[in-house]
């Protein structure tokens, strides 16, 4: 069956509205960072990337979450570990993401992926 | 394309509407900028979905109202933003230039104690630049400063 629904407001039938709570449980921001070209493939919610060495970058938030407790999910390809090393890199307002190789040193790959949960500011 | 008027309304669903309205633009601009002579040069990327919001206007929020909230992130006893109605509340910034939403983005990615004084002291510690002028190679990434070529 196809068909179209058009509303300008769908309430749910016991709390809230259906609308705030889709938006309450999705990603505020996500961004496919071309790590190793400095340039964004895709992204919803991010301001800049900034590359602060070999496998080290801080994505900046348009609208910011409103505290720390966020969750941040990140990916890459072909590492052992990519992520925020330290609470303090996960802020209100950015997260600093590293990519480590199996060796445990910091690498560049071609492309980074970040997914972020929580409440806006 | 026309902005709709977005007074008031949750900066969240005013960049919805961009994401949903606006192409992706692509900025070739980086800034390069040094905040510690132990640390390699970091290189700020506009990202190419904020750049067409900034480049519409009407959707983004002036740069101050990042800095009243990066104050308060910078409370010790920081616990959650009360003041993020500057966020949505605030009039938009109008449209913007590619030139000007890069120093938007300056002022708003990058520490103030570089791009309030980037030009004092021996040498510059912030450039704008175009991506082509960036190193092609990764090999030496930590070892990247702003060039004399550059900083002149």
């Amino acid at each position: 069956m196809a068909g179209t629904i058009a509303a300008d407001t769908l309430t749910h039938s016991t709390a809230g509205s259906i609308a705030t709570n889709y938006v309450v449980n999705t990603p505020k921001v996500w961004a496919n960072y071309g790590a190793s070209g400095t340039t964004f493939n895709d992204s919803f919610n991010a301001s800049g990337a900034v590359d602060n060495g070999t496998g080290n970058y801080t994505i900046s938030y348009t609208n910011n979450f409103s505290d720390a407790n966020n969750a941040p999910q990140m990916s890459s390809t072909d590492v052992t570990e990519v992520g925020a090393e330290a609470q303090a890199d996960i802020t209100a307002s950015s997260v600093k993401i590293r990519t480590h190789n199996s060796s445990g040193s910091v690498v560049d790959r071609d492309y980074v992926g970040l997914a972020g949960f929580g409440d806006l500011a | 394309m026309q902005t709709p008027e977005f007074k008031g309304t949750h900066l969240w669903g005013r960049l919805c509407w961009a994401k949903e309205n606006l192409e992706p633009y692509q900025s070739d601009y980086r800034v390069v900028y040094e905040d510690s002579i132990d640390e390699c040069a970091k290189i700020l990327v506009p990202d190419p979905n904020w750049m067409a919001a900034a480049m519409q206007g009407g959707i983004l929020p002036p740069v101050w109202v990042y800095w009243e909230l990066a104050k308060d992130e910078a409370q010790p006893d920081f616990k959650k933003h009360t003041r993020g109605y500057l966020l949505h509340d605030t009039e938009p910034m109008p449209a913007m230039s590619e030139k000007e939403c890069i120093e938007y983005l300056i002022q708003k990615d990058i520490p103030q104690s570089i791009w309030r004084t980037w030009d004092e002291g021996n040498r510059p510690k912030m450039v704008i630049c175009k991506k082509e002028q960036l190193p092609q190679t990764r090999e030496w990434r930590n070892a990247w400063r702003i060039s004399d070529e550059l900083a002149a």
